[in-house]
């Protein structure tokens, strides 16, 4: 199920917060628990047994480590067994394929069969959420959950499950059991829920289809065409992924949780180093803490700090999809990486401004091209078009460009704190009360309006 | 107070979900989407099995959408907003002036392959041709169209076929572009995408040198037409328009067949459909797989039409002049078209073919 959509809107949302907020507090997590289910069930009917597994290792496993602390040799098995199932089911599901695929490039491996696995949805999220679990306990930074339901109510939480963010245990604990859901929290909730799902479908599923037209007359659209199309689909992604990560936020809130922020308008990024402190905060906090900091972190010499900069960005690379060209990716943000750490870092920060921001912007959109091509050849032949100069622009992609151009200008604002701040201010007069309440019903027309239109097929020959 | 906002807010929130969801299980359910002319979804089937393979939840999806409460508001919804943000053309329709909703061009995946598919046909025939192939409407009708819009260009593409058959004497194609560009008349509707009786009488004069006068003709006028561009763009605020019939009393007898089902019917024009939705099927009841005309009053001719549903308003215009027209259309039409002309052994072939659907479709593979 996803969130934008007419039927978790009108129908999942209504009924389970009906529900919710009627049935006693005691019962609150199990119903929780229940309505996660039917969530992911919706989409993944069979799927759901693997979710249940991981649920059911790893609340076992969790309590295994703690009680057994004191044997250091018996916890650390115990949390190389969990993480094994958790990787492992991650590996099956998610690489096999790609891996068996490598793999038969060499001549000795060439009977390996082709592996065609459904990949679960959000298996990549709840995985991590998992292991981060495990780790916190073994380390002592968190108490186990005595109840599976709570603790299954964590793993499966709908409003993270399909696309993050990723929510660590320890940072939820208190939530798990002692939340005290309130009105203000709650409008909150509908606040940036609403945001976040004008993001999707006002700006990132317009950003698609301009993406989609470009991309169709990408041999023939010129210089300038090719480079639109490829900002209107670092458009997209951002206000896809963003959009997500605000409509999980104010879900959560609307259920008593709290979760972290996932994106801090990454693309006003003055270095690529900014760029990720701003971009898919929860996943580079986790790849940080349970990758970088237990391989040493910074506190190596250089050499080995590179090494394990090397490892954290193949895996983060690795992780966002099982395609070779994810993990140029996630090397090419490494490069770019250490070479601001160690190399132009400084002489960067002595640039006016303005350089800056188009420094990153630039390597930005190119990091986008290499993510959204994983056929290597499809991705060299847009690369050409956009570096070599094939015409300017075409008469076609000029056309596009033009209807989309106000809709490229609220995407260009929306991407910075500009409208926040201007929000901010009115908030603060009597007159915003009622702008409030009609910019929102605002959003929810025109956002319904779009969603209602995706199912309208007028088929014009048929007979009946 | 800060606190009365939020209750406020939430209040406004809940009804707003709250009450579409009732609406949505209250509300009787239409049977048929006359703008999408299909049959809107039925209750979703609830079992372990369906559950299970995912069947009951995209049914249960498909019948929410289809029965949303207000459907056809927020679609319009959605094509104006689209519009008024600069985005005209964006669901497939151009809403341009004076009225006229016109098509964006149309992708032209199949058009190389459907024209030497028609080459190869016609060269095996040999017995006179006539192709005519019509313009999208987008493309005569230039200043009718937004500033901002896309290349139609198809007329090029034609260019080549246009040559192929120049030094022919035995197939001949006709491509009404400047004839309707220099029409005064109104060629093309605006709510549809069909050339108007108009423009199917400015080609019909064009093809026959004996062709009846327009004052010939009885023209019956029938309001309250909403064609096939209306119900893409869902711009509901547009207004309707009028189909014309030309009619000249003539003694014929229209067979028509589709499968196994035979009806014979004694007018072209099946009047019944002006009073639904889909007028456009007046004429000769929109497109069936096979349609006999017989002028008793005319010497032997026969003719084969090879069409989409242009042909739908010429044919009644060619019938003054043969005495047999066979008008086959291929979406339909699951026999042998080679068959067919061997066995009826016609004087003359027409293909008749809007652009766009030559741009399109695939079943002008059936011409092998």
């Amino acid at each position: 199920m996803i969130f934008s959509s007419l039927l978790f809107i009108f129908l999942y949302l209504p009924i389970v917060l009906g529900i919710y907020y009627i049935v006693p507090k005691k019962w609150h997590n199990a119903f929780l628990l229940i309505a996660n289910f039917i969530f992911y069930g919706w989409g993944e009917p069979v799927f759901v047994i693997i979710m249940a597994a991981s649920i059911i290792s790893n609340y076992a496993f969790g309590i295994l480590i703690e009680k057994y602390r004191a044997n250091k040799r018996l916890s650390k098995t115990f949390v190389i067994f969990a993480l094994l199932i958790s990787f492992g089911l991650l590996g099956v599901f998610k690489y096999a394929s790609f891996f068996t695929d490598l793999l038969r490039l060499i001549p000795i491996f060439s009977f390996l069969p082709k592996f065609e696995i459904s990949l679960p949805i959000g298996i990549s999220f709840y995985t991590f959420q998992a292991v981060s679990y495990i780790i916190d306990i073994y380390r002592g930074d968190t108490k186990a959950q005595k109840s599976i339901v709570n603790f299954g109510t964590y793993i499966s939480l709908f409003p993270q499950l399909i696309a993050g963010p990723i929510v660590r245990y320890a940072d939820v604990e208190t939530m798990l059991t002692e939340r005290k859901e309130n009105t203000h929290q709650f409008a909150d909730g509908i606040r940036i829920f609403v945001v976040g799902l004008s993001k999707k479908v006002l700006i990132a599923n317009q950003m698609g289809m301009l993406w989609d037209n470009l991309r169709g007359i990408s041999d023939s659209a010129g210089i300038v065409g090719a480079w639109v199309g490829m900002i209107a689909y670092s458009f997209q992604i951002y206000f896809d992924f963003s959009g997500y990560s605000d409509m999980a936020c104010g879900l959560g809130k609307m259920f008593g949780f709290e979760f972290m922020k996932n994106f801090d308008y990454p693309y006003i990024s003055k270095s690529i180093t900014e760029f990720w402190r701003r971009w898919h905060i929860s996943l580079s906090t986790w790849f940080r803490d349970y990758v970088y900091i237990p391989l040493g972190g910074n506190r190596c010499k250089t050499p080995r700090v590179i090494l394990n900069l090397f490892v954290v960005w193949g895996l983060t690379g690795l992780w966002h999809g099982a395609s070779i060209n994810f993990v140029v990716w996630g090397l090419y943000y490494f490069i770019l990486l250490i070479s601001e750490k160690y190399i132009f870092g400084n002489l960067l920060k002595k640039l006016p401004k303005v350089i800056q921001h188009i420094y990153a912007l630039i390597f930005i959109i190119i990091g986008w091209t290499i993510f959204c091509f994983d056929d290597i050849s499809q991705m060299c032949n847009y690369f050409d078009k956009m570096f070599t100069f094939n015409g300017l622009i075409s008469a076609d992609a000029l056309t596009y460009i033009i209807s989309y151009l106000p809709l490229i200008i609220v995407s260009a604002i929306a991407s910075t704190p500009i409208s926040k701040l201007i929000w901010n201010k009115i908030s603060k007069t009597k007159l915003s009360f009622l702008a409030e309440e009609i910019l929102v019903i605002l959003a929810l027309l025109l956002c319904t309006a779009s969603l209602a239109s995706q199912s309208y097929n007028p088929f014009l020959y048929f007979r009946f | 107070m800060d606190s009365k906002r939020d209750k406020s807010l939430i209040l406004m929130f809940l009804v707003f979900i709250v009450l579409i969801f009732a609406l949505f299980v209250v509300l009787p359910k239409n049977k048929v989407s006359e703008n999408e002319k299909r049959n809107l979804s039925t209750a979703p089937e609830f079992s372990f099995k369906t559950v299970l393979n995912g069947s009951f939840e995209k049914d249960t999806e498909t019948y929410l959408s289809d029965h949303f409460p207000f459907r056809n508001s927020f679609i319009a919804l959605n094509s104006y907003f689209n519009l008024y943000t600069g985005r005209n053309g964006v669901n497939g329709i151009y809403k341009g002036r004076d009225g006229y909703l016109l098509n964006t061009p149309p992708k032209k995946t199949n058009l190389n392959r459907n024209i030497e598919i028609i080459k190869e046909f016609t060269d095996n025939l040999s017995m006179p041709v006539r192709i005519v192939i019509i313009p999208p409407a987008g493309e005569i009708l230039e200043n009718k169209l937004p500033k901002n819009h896309l290349e139609y260009s198809l007329l090029n593409e034609l260019s080549d076929l246009k040559k192929y058959y120049k030094n022919n004497d035995r197939v001949n194609i006709f491509i009404p572009d400047n004839i309707f560009k220099n029409s005064s008349e109104q060629v093309y509707y605006k709510t549809d995408h069909h050339w108007t009786s108009q423009g199917a009488y400015e080609t019909y004069k064009a093809l026959i040198d004996e062709a009846f006068d327009k004052s010939q003709f009885k023209i019956e006028k029938y309001d309250g037409f909403y064609g096939t561009t209306y119900s893409k763009g869902a711009f509901w605020g547009e207004p309707s328009e009028c189909i014309e019939l030309f009619t000249i009393p003539s003694n014929v007898s229209v067979t028509i067949q589709n499968g196994d089902k035979t009806d014979v019917y004694n007018d072209m024009l099946f009047r019944e459909h002006l009073e639904t939705f889909d007028k456009y099927r007046v004429f000769l009841d929109g497109n069936n797989e096979f349609t006999r005309i017989e002028n008793k009053d005319l010497e032997d001719k026969k003719l084969l039409i090879i069409k989409d549903s242009y042909a739908n308003t010429l044919a009644p215009f060619l019938s003054l002049h043969y005495n047999t027209i066979d008008m086959i259309d291929l979406r339909h039409y699951t026999d042998e078209v080679t068959e067919l002309i061997k066995t009826e052994k016609y004087d003359e072939i027409l293909l008749v073919y809007g652009v766009s659907t030559l741009a399109e479709t695939t079943d002008i593979n059936m011409l092998y």
